[in-house]
């Protein structure tokens, strides 16, 4: 889910709203509807491992992982890796296909933060997604399996030259299908919706090295994976997402998809810790923003209180530290939160539009 | 000091003609040199950033090796192995045209991958985006459009505009052209390479630039066997390969400054003339020798702040008119990349406005000096004095000066000294010798050529007025003889030197070695091929060119060299020995037996000097091993010679190639012969043009001095007429006078000239490409300079005296009413 947020960005360029930049324009091309496009329509069904692979018929998918890890004396380390995938129009030639593919890593400490942002083309062969074993890669990011099922799985990246990642995930707990098996409506009127499932169970083992200082670190990763047909409208003005680790096992993600023709529509999905899974309906979510703070020139909702009315759940979000901000050609803000309130734990923030 | 520099301004519109000399002259000095440093500064910038299009900090690229392919696979390896600052490139030098019908033009045109680009690390983009979202606009321009883009001045050179589509007709492919600006974009036009590959129909890959390139080495380590990191020539290297070109550009451009302050020196001094009865005045009104001094300062400062502006405009416009045969120059022999950036108009005007104020506060200083000696006198005789001792004596201090620091100094700027040092005293022997030759020549004249001995003694008076004048055109035709005779002499040694070297009766260049000697096995076997590898390596950190070279009779004989040892040939084939050209022994020192060592990738060398050949032209150091130890080195094999027993032979085995399905160049040895003769009078061209500017330059202020001081001379010559002499007569005998005047400068001018050629070629030439070549004195190319001066100084004056001549015996003696 998150990634849609990117595309959200990518929809706005799309609609040239703010065309004194060039790089509006960027994946401009994107935005013409082709007849080779497959559709998104409720009744799909979503299988696994075949559905971990790439979906080149969509216009746009994502391989989403975020997670809270710590050290042994319990400094947090949250990261960020993203791989997404764009169909375009461009007419196939010797040198690419008509796929492409840009990634996002990022790494922070209390006081610093690494983020890069990579892209690529189809058909050259240093970017792609393979079914069997599953890999998903881009240039020397790597995110490998064994088999062709995700899990056990590591993930190696770079951030900035000075920042090495090396995790080894793992779970066996089920996907989790978002809205109707995995058919996830993004408006109220159902016109926006994607392909959407996610794997809130990892546990993560492994290193990060930073400026040659090599510290162990475990924790939790959510993992999300979404495939469209659609991009975001004009009128969508921005979105704001949450993935939450609860300390008594709980997950939920939570999202709002803020329109300018239609009110906020907020749904999500909660998880508790025994892995039942119950989808959260518009109208039994209550979320207030309770702070706003000026981070990179921007006003940003950081601080929210979440309430879920059918599940005895209130939250209280803050963030991990302010300066989260995803400086690339593709910017937003994804930052590690902290929870308290009725239940404590940890998770992450995705703020677009703003 | 104000009443005076009221007074000085208020002249502008009495004595403009000597005015708008003064105004012209500083602006061509500012013109010449700020078109000079345009053209530097940018070619200079564009080697120190590593500039590519759109990218900064390209100092390395990765390319295949002799009959490898770099392919897009290697690309993806090693992007995958974590080496994300590599940029695929294909770049081809392209026929194309704006219409189907139309015209054909040649471009080089370059792909590069925008998505590479924009995954370089921020760093390496900074240089590549300095104007926002340049790379967003290629990007939008190229990937989505599929549109190619060019640069304005680019464009205007190729007469293309934006929107116009151009033809590939051999591949029956177009594209729409759009013009842009973009940081580092010069003379080539851009594009996706995915958009290039296919509008050319091919899936090559030239090189990998690599941006900023931090761990050079492990990319060495990490590239697969069939392909190779080389330097883009660009940073320190190309500064130093480029800075005699670049020298000599200034050079000239000093040369053409120096001359046109001696333009303004002389029409201030002219000036003073005319302003003396006004500035006597102010000084009876009691104004202090002090103010009238401080405002014709202030006069000439005022000038330099209002002209320099306007002549930087035309510089730059001069250089924009330069740039393409400058940059097309620089890029063919040293191999390096220049862009179309704009210079900061405000340095520039900074740099031109400080010189021009030194040159034109040093160009008044003597003028200021006269008009205050003249000033404190109470007479109002002429400013100039016979000041022949002081000319002689400054023509033994000057040569003698030059000799002492020839025998004892080293280095480029005492070069320079030495050089001015003997024009200066050129200019002294020209002032001294003058009048006392032209008082030998009136007493030669016998008495009853009573016109003849007047004529000859008017030419005293004048040039007396215009030494200044004199001096400028001294130098103008000393320069030009100068240059004119280096020149000659380095074009007649490479003629001579190449005719030799190219002993082969044809060369192919292919980038299919094996594929054309197994070839010309089954299907030329009366041909010869004598493959010639070539490889880098390194001695004392420094990067040498290392060649093969046969030890054939054919080849033994075609050497020439500078120095030689009894037994070069067989120290050679043994391997004891090696051949190393006058730049690689100029700059370390080496002399015949000094001991070398040096490095091909890891092997190491050790040998001694048995030759030491002549190389002209070449800007690099160079050494020579046997063909068999280069078979042994990781060596690039991409020329061969072609030996054949026979014209027919050759003809058949040129038809033959036609066939052959790779790549190959075929280039007859005559016909190579003429294209490097016509790449080295390319080379040249901008010398000698600037060369025949400032002989102009010099000419138009000899003879608007000379005009200005026969214009005063109206009485003289109004006294003539009505003496009976009739107009005809007096335009010969004015002709003749300047035509006498000229011609004995340029007398003097021929020696000057020929020694200052020695030191260019034996000083110069040796401290900035490490060689040097034998003077040839061509006695045609002193002619042609000295007629060109003559010529053009009888038709500067003719034109304005055709005009004075028009006038009736009534309107001429009226002046002595």
């Amino acid at each position: 889910m998150p990634a849609l947020a990117i595309l959200l960005v990518i929809g706005i360029f799309i609609s040239g709203c703010t065309d004194n930049s060039a790089q509006t324009e960027l994946f401009g091309g994107l935005s013409d509807s082709s007849s080779d496009q497959a559709k998104v329509t409720p009744g799909y069904q979503i299988q696994f491992p075949d559905d971990h692979s790439s979906h080149p018929e969509y216009p746009v998918e994502w391989w989403y992982l975020t997670a809270n890890l710590f050290d042994a004396e319990g400094n947090q380390y949250p990261i960020q890796w993203t791989l997404f995938r764009f169909m375009s129009n461009s007419p196939e030639n010797p040198w690419a296909d008509n796929q492409q593919y840009m990634a996002h890593a990022k790494l922070h400490t209390k006081n610093q933060g690494w983020f890069e942002e990579r892209f690529a083309r189809g058909k050259i062969g240093n970017a792609g997604v393979i079914a069997s074993p599953f890999t998903a890669y881009i240039d020397n990011w790597k995110w490998e399996a064994s088999t062709s099922a995700m899990y056990p799985s590591t993930i190696q990246f770079d951030v900035e030259g000075e920042v090495q990642v090396e995790l080894s995930l793992s779970t066996d707990a089920r996907f989790i299908l978002h809205g109707e098996r995995g058919y996830s409506v993004k408006l109220k009127n159902a016109a926006q919706a994607s392909y959407y499932y996610s794997q809130p169970f990892i546990r993560l083992e492994g290193s990060v090295e930073i400026a040659g200082r090599r510290i162990s670190v475990s924790g939790h990763g959510w993992f999300d994976h979404e495939w469209s047909s659609q991009y975001l409208d004009k009128n969508t003005s921005g979105w704001d997402w949450f993935s939450i680790h609860l300390e008594n096992g709980g997950k939920l993600m939570l999202f709002n998809m803020r329109h300018n023709l239609h009110p906020e529509f907020w749904s999500g999905t909660y998880i508790n810790s025994d892995g039942q899974q119950y989808s959260i309906r518009e109208d039994r979510v209550k979320a207030r923003i309770i702070k706003r703070t000026k981070v990179s020139g921007r006003s940003l909702p950081l601080n929210w209180e979440i309430e879920l009315l059918d599940h005895d759940i209130s939250l209280e979000i803050s963030p991990f530290k302010d300066e989260q901000w995803n400086d690339g050609i593709f910017s937003y803000y994804e930052g590690a939160i902290s929870v308290s309130g009725t239940h404590k734990g940890v998770g992450f923030i995705e703020l677009t539009g703003y | 000091m104000l009443i005076s520099l009221n007074l000085l301004l208020r002249s502008y519109r009495v004595h403009f003609n000597r005015c708008l000399i003064v105004i012209l002259a500083m602006l061509f000095a500012v013109a010449g040199l700020s078109a000079v440093l345009v053209l530097n500064d940018t070619a200079k910038r564009s080697y120190q950033q590593a500039t590519q299009p759109l990218l900064s900090g390209v100092r390395h690229r990765v390319v295949a090796k002799t009959g490898n392919a770099l392919t897009k696979s290697d690309y993806a390896s090693l992007r995958r192995l974590g080496f994300i600052n590599l940029v695929p490139v294909l770049s081809q030098t392209v026929s194309f045209f704006t219409s189907p019908d139309g015209q054909q033009q040649t471009a080089r045109f370059v792909g590069m991958d925008p998505f590479a680009m924009l995954s370089l690390p921020p760093e390496s983009r900074a240089g590549a985006t300095n104007d926002s979202g340049a790379l967003a606009q290629f990007f939008v321009n190229t990937w989505q459009k599929g549109n190619l883009l060019v640069h304005p001045t680019y464009a205007k050179e190729l007469k293309l505009q934006s929107d116009n589509e151009i033809f590939f007709t051999a591949e029956g492919t177009s594209a729409v052209m759009e013009i842009t600006d973009a940081s580092g974009m010069g003379r080539q036009i851009l594009t996706d390479i995915a958009v290039l590959q296919a509008l050319l129909n091919t899936e090559e890959i030239t090189a990998l630039f690599v941006v900023n390139g931090k761990d050079i080495s492990k990319l060495t380590e990490n590239l697969p066997n069939h392909l190779k990191l080389e330097s883009t020539n660009s940073g320190n290297e190309a500064v130093q390969l480029t800075d005699s070109f670049h020298l000599n550009l200034l050079a000239m451009a000093l040369l053409m400054f120096v001359v046109c302050m001696f333009v303004a020196m002389n029409a201030l001094h002219l000036l003073l003339i005319k302003r003396l009865a006004n500035l006597k005045i102010l000084r009876q009104l009691g104004v202090r020798i002090h103010s009238i001094v401080l405002a014709m300062l202030i006069e000439v400062g005022l000038l330099c702040l209002l002209l320099t502006p306007v002549g930087i405009l035309l510089g730059i416009e001069l250089a924009g008119l330069l740039s393409p045969s400058v940059y097309r120059t620089l890029e063919s022999l040293y191999s390096v990349r220049i862009n179309f950036d704009q210079l900061s108009f405000f340095s520039l005007w900074v740099k031109c406005f400080i010189t021009a104020l030194i040159g034109a506060l040093i160009a008044s200083s003597l003028p200021i000096l006269q008009l205050k000696q003249n000033l404190s006198n109470t007479g109002t005789m002429s400013l100039i004095t016979n000041q022949n001792r002081i000319w002689r004596n400054l023509f033994f201090v000057f040569s003698l000066s030059a000799c002492a620091l020839l025998v004892t100094t080293k280095g480029m700027i005492w070069s320079f000294l030495i050089v001015a040092l003997l024009v200066f005293s050129g200019c002294a022997a020209v002032l001294y010798s003058l009048p006392l030759l032209l008082l030998k020549v009136n007493t030669l004249i016998p008495l009853k050529y009573s016109l003849i001995r007047w004529s000859i003694a008017d030419s005293l008076r004048i040039s007396s007025h215009s030494k200044i004048a004199y001096c400028a055109f001294f130098i103008a035709v000393a320069t030009n003889i100068g240059m004119n005779l280096m020149v000659d002499s380095f074009r007649q040694a490479t003629d001579s030197w190449l005719s030799q070297r190219l002993n082969a009766n044809a060369y192919i260049y292919t980038e299919s070695p094996i594929q054309l000697v197994n070839w010309a096995q089954r299907n030329a076997q009366s041909i010869q091929l004598e493959p010639r590898y070539t490889t880098q390596g390194n001695l004392r950190d420094t990067q040498i060119d290392i060649f093969s070279y046969p030890d054939s009779q054919h080849f033994r004989q075609a050497m020439t060299f500078d120095f030689v040892s009894r037994n070069i040939w067989d120290s050679f084939q043994q391997g004891t020995g090696v051949l190393i050209n006058q730049q690689l022994a100029n700059s370390f020192g080496y002399k015949l037996n000094s001991n070398i060592r040096f490095n091909v990738g890891e092997k190491s060398f050790q040998k001694k000097v048995v030759g030491i050949y002549f190389d002209y032209g070449n800007p690099k150091k160079q050494l020579l091993l046997p063909t068999s130890e280069m078979k042994l080195l990781d060596a690039d094999n991409r020329m061969f010679a072609v030996f054949s027993d026979t014209p027919h032979h050759l003809k058949a085995f040129e038809t033959q190639l036609n066939k052959v399905d790779f790549e190959l160049n075929f280039y007859k040895t005559e016909e190579l012969l003429g294209l490097s003769m016509q790449t080295f009078d390319q080379t040249f061209t901008i010398t000698k043009s600037l060369n025949i500017v400032t002989l102009l330059v010099a000419v138009f202020s000899l003879v608007t001095s000379i005009l200005i001081i026969d214009m005063d001379n109206q009485k003289q010559r109004a006294l003539m007429r009505s003496f009976g002499v009739t107009k005809l007569t007096l335009l010969f005998l004015g002709l003749g006078q300047y035509i006498i005047l000229s011609a004995i400068v340029c007398l003097f001018a021929v020696p000057f000239g020929t020694l200052l050629s020695w030191l260019l070629i034996n000083l110069i030439n040796v401290q900035a490409f490490q060689w040097s070549y034998p003077l040839i004195i061509n006695s045609s190319v002193i002619y042609w300079v000295i007629g060109l001066s003559l010529l053009t100084t009888a038709v500067g004056t003719l034109l304005p005296m055709l005009k004075n001549n028009q006038l009736s015996l009534n309107q001429e003696i009226k002046c002595l009413l």
